[in-house]
């Protein structure tokens, strides 16, 4: 065996113990997932957000998966994450707002509906991302019979609702939930309704 | 001539015979139309447009400064101690007390009541009224202008219940003595003037009752022939017949001239009162009504802006009659007589200063209402623009364009540009700049400049990707190669990136970040055009779109404004509003008349939107549009897209902190090059324009698939902060199409490719 015999030997020999290495590592590197302990999601749910009466007739309308609203933050993470996405924690809202909005609930009882929306939308230019600001436009919109558009400001709300799993956020997405179930009625579609009261835990 | 007795009264027997007939025909007919003018529309007044009125709260994000500026927009008279005078503040140390004026709004009256406010780092800290704490004041709206029709006339209507007494005193002592005496004509008072007119030779003094000047302003033209100071005399007869006192004084405080600004004349106390002052006529101190009133004689002669030596020696006329007549004491004469004449020094500012903004309102309401209504009927409009917030963007176009000519750029004067900014959560226009020179109003290049948008289009191709996450996520590689498709039409098309390299294969986020032409535009083809094509119908692209690669790199021509409508939706969180400027619109007698609400549509799920923001972000920490944070603080987090297109001729910028969204855009009206690229011109002007608006943090919501994590650049292999080349990176942890990876494997990734 001469010199080129010995390097191609040890170049093999490299080879084997490179790949042993990256296959130990791939084995015991905890921040590798285990696949077979992951089970992916159900396919995502999409549901037409625009039922016959008013689709648009020119428009290419594309389904819009709601799957991403509802669903739940995983007991089990796929693998740990050093550096988590800051939780969209709602924070207390302002005395400005709160007292917006009481009026607003005020002037709701009277059936003051645009007037109640008015003081509402004064709430949301102060808190954007406000849940119960929207919550309470959705509210607003069923009683006018503006079916749609409540569920779109139900769905807003969904957006908003506090990542983490606490019983206020919980309550919230019921809520909202019941308003898209209840438009969804309004609107002579009871199958989405359905769908919808599918995700009220 | 010398005529016989006989003669004469042969030719006065004539005369009154025609007079006779004259009455007896011509009288109804002038008494009908007298009175159908009178009661019907008897004025035209053009609608009044306001700003967003400012919102005093604990909490508020306004420092003294601002509250300042908009109480001193607004008029207020700054005194050393507050007391009870509407329309007047006083700063004490980091307090402000103020006194509001009140003001009728959509959903109720705000009253005029005294507010304390304190304020600490830059937010309000305290605000109460009356001794007690107060969750929230409103003050009144700016106006800032008016639709008028082509006479140029504008009122500012006034209730004589409302007018105080002591003007009215005034302006019968020197005007009208013995206004409630006589019907209609004073005898004496022209038996005076006869005697005086005849003395002098010529036409020196009028013996007009107020009620004459009433008919020859509102019903007559101004002839001065003896034939129509008949008629004057006559319609002042019957208007006194049919009309009390009362109405016919209020119909004259409403209709008498005082002035001209440029083509645009002044009719009214109410009007003139704003205009000269910058008060309402309650607000007025006893030498500015002497003042007003002087100028009724002569508004030219006596216009106190130009002739104030003139003005001035009639008002101290004026005011010695206003001792005669017992309306002030004697005492104070010799005070009055020596003040100043208490003009503002922005007159009639409140037409039109801002065009640009102006014109999108007028392009809204052209929607619901006849032009012909707007002028006439007295509605009350309010809107979204908020001044601060505009004078931010004024400053920033209008000095930025002149810094980057002085460098040299767009040569002759020829640079021009436009800015708007909206609030990002429901569409709401803060500020329209559509000129570098904000006070023309010419031609509106936010709304109007149909330009290429290049690379500033680029994220809805992303975003097509993103939507499909089962085969693209942020770390996926696409090639920045060089490749050519062959178009229907005949010929190659081959994108070319900025830098003319070709990077390989790289990760989505940075090919965003970096504005890579070549790896859009292969991400464009292999994600399909006509879902690239989806998506930007979706972000509200109206037009017909060409079905061709190009495209994706922006061969597109649309508006800022249409820009801006994409970005919206992008920055709503995938929910699509229109673009609003008004907010609502009272009617003449201030009820309720139409109102513009809140609509949101999702349009887009928030993830894909999610993603898209993360790497929106990433565009300025590492990309494209890093050097902000030269400017900036980099925890604003700010998010947006920089923008050039072929020879440079155009330079855009889109981006959003948490409380603005705002769109630049630089480029010639002769389409030249602008020798500028998104992040050397048009990101400047937006830099400017955030430096001076106090922006908050941009905090992305974070729909609940998305996470945090670790990649490699060079791999898009998920690993740890600490493995070599490893970014920061957002991904939807429900995916299958993410490959992991360990810092060792990362390492010998590496070493193997670049052995």
């Amino acid at each position: 065996m001469g010199v080129r015999g010995t390097l191609s030997q040890g170049a093999a020999l490299l080879a084997v113990c490179a790949s042993v290495l990256v296959g130990c590592s791939t084995l015991l590197d905890p921040y590798l997932d285990k696949e077979s302990s992951y089970s992916p999601p159900p396919r995502p749910m999409t549901y037409p957000p625009h039922l016959p009466s008013e689709r648009s007739p020119d428009s290419v309308e594309r389904d819009v998966t709601l799957q991403a609203l509802e669903r739940e933050p995983q007991e089990q993470r796929v693998f740990e994450l050093e550096e988590k996405a800051p939780p969209a924690i709602e924070a207390e809202e302002p005395s400005v707002v709160i007292s917006l909005l009481n009026t607003a609930d005020q002037q709701f009882r009277h059936q003051e509906y645009e007037a109640a929306a008015a003081t509402v939308e004064r709430a949301l230019r102060i808190s954007p991302r406000s849940t119960q600001a929207y919550r309470r436009l959705a509210e607003i919109r069923i009683q006018q019979g503006r079916y749609s558009a409540a569920e779109q400001m139900a769905r807003k709300a969904l957006l908003y609702v506090v990542r983490a799993r606490n019983p206020q956020s919980l309550v919230l997405r019921n809520q909202l939930w019941t308003i898209i179930a209840n438009a969804r009625e309004g609107l002579g579609d009871h199958q989405g309704a359905a769908d919808a009261r599918q995700n009220i835990r | 001539m010398k005529l016989s007795l006989r003669q004469c009264g042969g030719y006065l027997f004539k005369a009154g015979i025609a007079v006779v007939v004259m009455a007896v025909l011509g009288l109804p007919f002038l008494d009908a139309q007298l009175r159908e003018k009178f009661e019907g529309k008897r004025w035209k007044i053009p609608a009044k447009v306001y700003a967003s009125p400012m919102d005093l709260y604990v909490g508020a994000g306004l420092t003294q400064q601002d509250v300042i500026d908009e109480i001193e927009r607004l008029h207020y008279r700054r005194i050393s101690a507050i007391g009870d005078e509407p329309g007047s503040y006083a700063v004490v140390g980091s307090r402000v007390d103020l006194v509001t004026r009140g003001f009728n709004f959509w959903d109720g009256k705000e009253p005029s009541r005294r507010v304390t406010i304190l304020f600490r780092n830059g937010q309000v800290k305290m605000l109460s009224s009356g001794g007690q704490s107060v969750a929230l004041i409103r003050l009144e709206p700016f106006q800032i202008g008016g639709i008028y029709g082509a006479d140029k006339e504008d009122r500012l209507l006034v209730q004589l219940a409302h007018v105080p007494d002591q003007f009215v005193q005034t302006l019968l002592a020197v005007e009208d003595r013995l206004f409630y005496q006589h019907s209609g004509l004073s005898l004496r008072g022209i038996a005076r003037a006869a005697w005086v007119n005849i003395k002098e030779g010529g036409w020196v003094q009028g013996g007009s009752t107020l009620t004459q000047q009433l008919v020859k302003n509102f019903y007559l033209n101004n002839e001065r022939t003896l034939s129509r100071k008949l008629l004057e005399a006559v319609m002042a007869l019957l208007l006194e017949v049919h009309y009390s006192k009362e109405e016919v004084l209020e119909a004259y405080l409403n209709e008498v001239y005082l002035g001209q600004q440029g083509s645009w004349a002044i009719h009214g106390v109410g009007l003139a009162s704003q205009y000269y002052f910058g008060q309402p006529l309650a607000g007025l101190k006893p030498e500015q009504m002497a003042l007003l009133v002087a100028i009724i004689k002569g508004p030219s002669y006596y216009n106190p802006i130009r002739n104030p030596e003139r003005a001035r020696a009639r008002r101290n006329q004026v005011l010695q009659m206003m001792v005669e007549a017992g309306v002030i004491e004697a005492q104070q004469l010799n005070v009055l007589r020596a003040s100043p004449l208490g003009l503002v020094s922005d007159q009639g500012r409140s037409t039109n200063q801002y065009p640009g903004f102006m014109s999108l309102v007028k392009r809204q309401l052209s929607e619901t209402y006849a032009s012909e209504d707007l002028q006439s009927e007295g509605l009350r409009i309010f809107t979204t623009l908020d001044p601060r917030v505009q004078a931010a963007a004024e400053r920033a176009l209008q000095e930025g364009v002149r810094a980057l000519e002085q460098k040299g750029k767009g040569k002759g004067g020829a640079l021009q540009g436009g800015l708007i900014v909206t609030a990002p959560d429901n569409g709401e226009v803060l500020a329209l700049v559509g000129d570098k020179n904000p006070r023309y109003a010419g031609f509106n290049r936010v709304l109007d400049a149909k330009r290429q948008v290049g690379s500033i289009i680029k994220p809805a191709v992303f975003l097509a990707a993103l939507e499909d996450r089962e085969r693209y996520q942020l770390t996926s590689l696409v090639d920045d190669v060089t490749f050519s498709i062959s178009l229907p039409s005949g010929g190659d098309w081959q994108p070319k990136n900025f830098d003319g390299q070709s990077h390989g294969p790289v990760l989505m986020v940075d090919a965003l970040a970096y504005s890579y032409n070549q790896a859009t535009a292969q991400l464009a083809m292999e994600v399909g055009l006509d879902r690239v094509i989806d998506v930007l119908r979706r972000l509200g692209v109206q037009q017909t779109l060409p079905v061709v690669p190009a495209i994706s790199l922006g061969a597109v021509e649309l508006t800022p404004m249409e820009v801006a409508k994409v970005y919206q939706t992008i920055a709503a969180d995938g929910f699509s509003s229109p673009i609003q400027a008004i907010r609502e619109i009272l009617d003449g007698k201030g009820q309720p008349l139409k109102r513009y609400p809140l609509e949101v549509k999702q349009v887009f799920d928030p993830v894909s939107i999610g993603l898209l923001q993360f790497a929106l972000q990433e565009v300025m920490y590492r990309g494209t549009g890093r050097s902000i944070y030269g400017r900036l603080p980099s925890s604003l987090g700010l998010a947006g897209k920089t923008g050039t297109t072929n020879e440079q001729r155009d330079s855009w910028f889109a981006g959003m902190s948490g409380n603005y969204l705002a769109v630049a855009w630089l480029g010639r009206d002769d389409n030249g090059s602008t020798r500028l690229t998104g992040s050397s011109g048009a990101l400047k002007i937006w830099g400017d324009f955030m430096r001076q608006a106090s922006p908050t943090p941009y905090e992305p919501a974070w729909a609940a698939d998305i996470e945090l994590s670790w990649a490699s650049s060079t791999s898009g292999r998920l690993t740890r902060r600490e493995c070599p080349d490893s970014v920061r990176i957002a991904i939807d942890v429900r995916y299958q199409s993410l490959k992991k990876s360990s810092c060792l494997g990362e390492r010998l990734h590496q070493w193997w490719k670049n052995r």
